[in-house]
């Protein structure tokens, strides 16, 4: 009796590491499904389609995590990078050694070939750099190769990359970007990659290759029998459905028309988890929202006047309405979840009072209406966000009515993309609410740096401080990752003090996997299609 | 009649080019760029954007942009290039005008047979509960929002009561079954769209029909015709009918633009890759080029359905004269 507990407790665990945890799915469903069987077509449901089928030309998130299963790259980052910067897992590169001087990373390509049975060469990775650091290109992603002086291909799968200066991102930076085939791509001149149709080229190192594409309807992925690893993919197909409208693809979802979506409304979060056979994944998304103070005006210029600001946010309040707990409170410019951050460093609190005593000691004083105010003039600010962005939009709301409380009287002012990012860069605004997404690499200097001030950078909140300033230049300087460590702590702890932003939260991003679709899980989230290797269907 | 139709082609010319420019430079006066709706929350370098805003030309002043723009499409019949989908416009248009064409048709069928049914059940109970209760019913339909009823069709037809698919023009994997598999699976996939675009309007031409009959069956010559021995339905349907369609036939007309270019809800709520989504989606993406293709479409169907439904009106008319001067009547 006890034996067959046993047995049956054995097979029930191996079913949830197999096929994923399932609620209602009983013990004995589970165990017939405990192989995970080959072949079969997943659907995937996106609202947006693919801006370009050259990960070089595009921009968007989703295109680009579909694009990663079609070309490699050198090596991938695995999603362990809480403690320390992450580690690599070796894709088409086999292994990699830095030279003695440390300036060179020497790389030894494995024996790949693409769809098209040429084989993946050094000189192919070369072609790459070429492009990604081609002005005519313009990469967005471009900076990542700044210290590389050159690529050299050593011999038909050598290849070395040559930087500047040793220093701890080298191989980070190395791995960044796809890897391209220099015999497809360079039949195009740089110069008309930005005007090329690529949804024709239909080659890749991956695990998928494109089979069609028809704009605004379907993306059908097949499985590139060329790729390196025989026994991946277990899917046949992975065929996208393009639906814009969010509400009818959650539905869609919910119905198993779609197998999988991303972008799931927290509220809508509890009515997927109560659909028999539906899996939600909440994974975290490297990004921040905040609100910027504009340093270049006054009042908010002053130090004090931003921290009391900050401590007069009910920030836990907006999490909890706005994103039903699934965010949490950002506690300073380096993502919480990732190695740089200070995990003993609280958040600033919800405290009105210290906010009030605060702006009292920077002069302000209430006024007869009840306004705070200072020589004669109130408290008064006009909070902006780029139109459209419902989330910001209903943030604007909650801190006009936080403030309100402590006496600060702010005007929300929703405005288009290019009106907002012109007065933020013109420095014509008293505060706005935006947010950062990054990708692999915490590039502080571009956003705090007193050189990033524009009209050279993305410091439109106009922050100079030689102590931070000091700081980013010791951290360019840092021979290894843990000594970046104590430096960027300080960093934290220096902005945190002086807050030219308020860090409003970190988001979750929401994905869901329908009751046919087995083996999902999300353990890389920066690349949460990378598990589609190992996503099989229910026959 | 024909040099008829030749003048009118003749004079939406400028009429189209008047409205080319008008778009033009509505959609140019609105504030934003596509190159920062693009590029979204990421730190991009300033003159990374400056350089991708000059890889498309967008560095150009607007009214060179537009000459530029009007001159290959006169001349050399190319549409411009889709910031936001990376593709030449016209691959952009050949995809989303057949999608759009087959919705509009079966819509705008499903349109006239209910409307037409629909009328002349109602005239010919005039005042009757069956008259009121059509009437009303179709009137709720009509003044339904077509997003919450086509997002209710997709809730109790494709989710709770699985009979119809949710969205998109097919099946997964259809492109590889056989023609008449595939048209069927598309009828299949028309059946939720084209109801909620083409079904709910009925009602509206079921009251103009409804009304026309009603008014023509007080005209003398049904009078004349009762009175030469024409049973009921004889008179309804043949005299009367007729008579009645003359307003609906120009509403038709008119309205076959508006189910090409005006289908915009339902393709988003439905998937449909249409054209309505198209232009829809490039207008959010402030992507000039496709906006101004879809616009010249749409005005050349407008010009095209009213000059169908003049013809029409001539050819279910007899009194009605077509001259080159224009229709008199």
């Amino acid at each position: 009796m006890r034996r067959a507990i046993l047995s049956r407790a054995v097979v029930f665990l191996a079913a949830l590491l197999l096929g994923g945890c399932r609620e209602g799915d009983s013990p004995q469903a589970l165990a017939r499904e405990i192989s995970p069987a080959r072949g079969g077509t997943a659907v995937l449901g996106s609202i947006s389609d693919v801006d370009s089928w050259n990960e070089l030309c595009s921009q968007q998130t989703f295109a680009n995590d579909l694009l990663r299963r079609i070309y490699l790259r050198l090596a991938d980052p695995l999603g362990d990078s809480r403690d320390h910067p992450p580690t690599f897992e070796p894709s088409l590169a086999e292994s990699w050694r830095l030279a003695d001087d440390g300036r060179s990373l020497i790389l030894r390509l494995r024996e790949a070939t693409w769809s098209d049975g040429s084989p993946v060469t050094a000189r192919d990775v070369r072609f790459t750099w070429q492009a990604e650091t081609s002005p005519e290109v313009a990469w967005t992603g471009a900076s990542s190769k700044e210290h590389i002086l050159d690529v050299e291909a050593l011999d038909e799968r050598t290849v070395a990359f040559h930087f500047d200066r040793s220093y701890p991102d080298q191989l980070a930076d190395a791995m960044d970007g796809p890897i391209l085939p220099a015999h497809v791509f360079g039949a195009i001149p740089f110069s008309e990659w930005r005007t090329h149709d690529w949804s024709e080229t239909r080659i890749a190192s991956g695990p998928f290759v494109l089979e069609r594409h028809a704009p605004g309807e379907e993306i059908v992925l097949a499985r590139n029998p060329r790729y390196f690893r025989r026994d991946r993919p277990l899917l046949d197909r992975l065929v996208v459905r393009i639906v814009p409208d969010a509400a009818a693809l959650f539905m869609q979802l919910l119905a198993g028309s779609v197998d999988y979506m991303e972008g799931i409304s927290p509220k809508d979060v509890a009515r997927a988890r109560a659909q028999r056979g539906v899996v939600v994944i909440p994974f975290d998304e490297p990004k921040y929202d905040y609100i910027g103070w504009n340093g270049s005006r006054k009042p908010w210029d002053d130090p004090r006047v931003r921290r009391a600001l900050t401590l007069a946010i009910d920030r836990e309040a907006i999490v909890e309405s706005l994103f039903f707990g699934l965010a949490r409170v950002s506690r300073g410019p380096i993502l919480s979840f990732w190695w740089g951050s200070d995990r003993t460093l609280p958040p600033w609190p919800y405290d009105p009072e210290e906010a009030l005593r605060l702006l009292g000691s920077a002069g302000f004083a209430p006024g007869e209406d009840g306004v705070l105010e200072r020589d004669g003039k109130p408290l008064s600010l006009e909070l902006t966000t780029n139109l459209g962005n419902r989330v910001r939009e209903a943030v604007l709301v909650k801190v006009q009515e936080q403030l309100a409380r402590i006496g600060a009287r702010v005007a929300p002012r929703p405005l288009e993309m290019k009106t907002f990012r012109q007065a933020n860069a013109a420095g014509t605004y008293d505060a706005y609410v935006a947010g950062w997404r990054f990708s692999g690499k915490i590039d502080l200097k571009s956003i705090f740096g007193s050189d990033a001030i524009p009209p050279r950078g993305n410091n439109v909140v106009f922050y100079r401080s030689a102590r931070v300033d000091g700081l980013l230049h010791d951290l360019d300087l840092a021979p290894a990752w843990n000594a970046m460590v104590p430096i960027l702590h300080d960093l934290e702890r220096a902005i945190r003090e002086d807050a030219p932003y308020t860090f409003l939260y970190e988001t979750q991003r929401i994905a869901a996997a329908g009751a046919r679709l087995r083996g999902v899980a999300i353990d890389v989230p920066s690349d949460p299609l990378r598990g589609t290797l190992s996503w099989w269907v229910a026959p | 009649m024909i040099a008829f139709a030749l003048k009118r082609l003749l004079f939406a010319i400028p009429v189209l080019l008047g409205v080319l420019t008008l778009t033009f430079l509505l959609v140019e006066s609105a504030p934003g760029s596509p190159i920062d709706l693009w590029i979204g929350d990421r730190p991009v370098p300033v003159e990374v954007r400056e350089r991708i805003e000059e890889a498309y030309g967008l560095d150009r002043p607007a009214a060179e942009r537009y000459l530029h723009w009007l001159g290959a499409v006169t001349l050399h019949g190319e549409w411009g290039w889709s910031v936001s989908r990376s593709r030449p416009v016209a691959r952009l248009l050949a995809g989303a005008l057949p999608a759009t064409i087959v919705l509009a048709a079966a819509a705008l069928a499903l349109h006239v047979a209910a409307g037409l049914a629909l009328g002349i059940f109602c005239a010919a109970r005039r005042g009757r509960l069956a008259d009121w209760t059509v009437s009303t019913g179709g009137l709720v339909l009509y003044s339904m929002p077509t997003f919450w009823m086509g997002l209710m069709a997709i809730l109790f037809l494709a989710y709770k009561l699985p009979l119809f698919p949710p969205s998109s023009l097919h099946s997964v994997g259809a492109e590889t079954w056989s023609l008449w598999r595939r048209a069927l699976d598309l009828a299949w996939h028309l059946v939720l769209p084209a109801s909620v675009l083409g079904l709910a309007s009925s009602a509206s031409l079921a009251r103009l029909l409804r009304a026309g009959i009603l008014e023509s069956l007080a005209e003398d010559f049904i009078r004349a015709a009762r009175a030469r021995g024409a049973g009921g339905v004889r008179v309804l349907a043949v005299h009367a009918l007729r008579n009645g369609l003359l307003p609906s036939i120009s509403v038709l007309g008119l309205s076959i633009p508006l189910l090409v270019s005006g289908s915009l809800v339902t393709e988003v709520v439905f998937a449909w890759p249409g054209m309505g989504r198209l232009a829809y989606e490039a207008i959010l993406a402030k992507d000039v080029p496709v906006v101004l293709a879809a616009t010249a479409l749409s005005s050349t169907l407008v010009v095209l359905g009213n000059l169908a439904a003049d013809l029409a009106l001539g050819m279910a008319d007899p009194r009605i004269r077509l001259r080159a001067s224009g229709a008199q009547r």
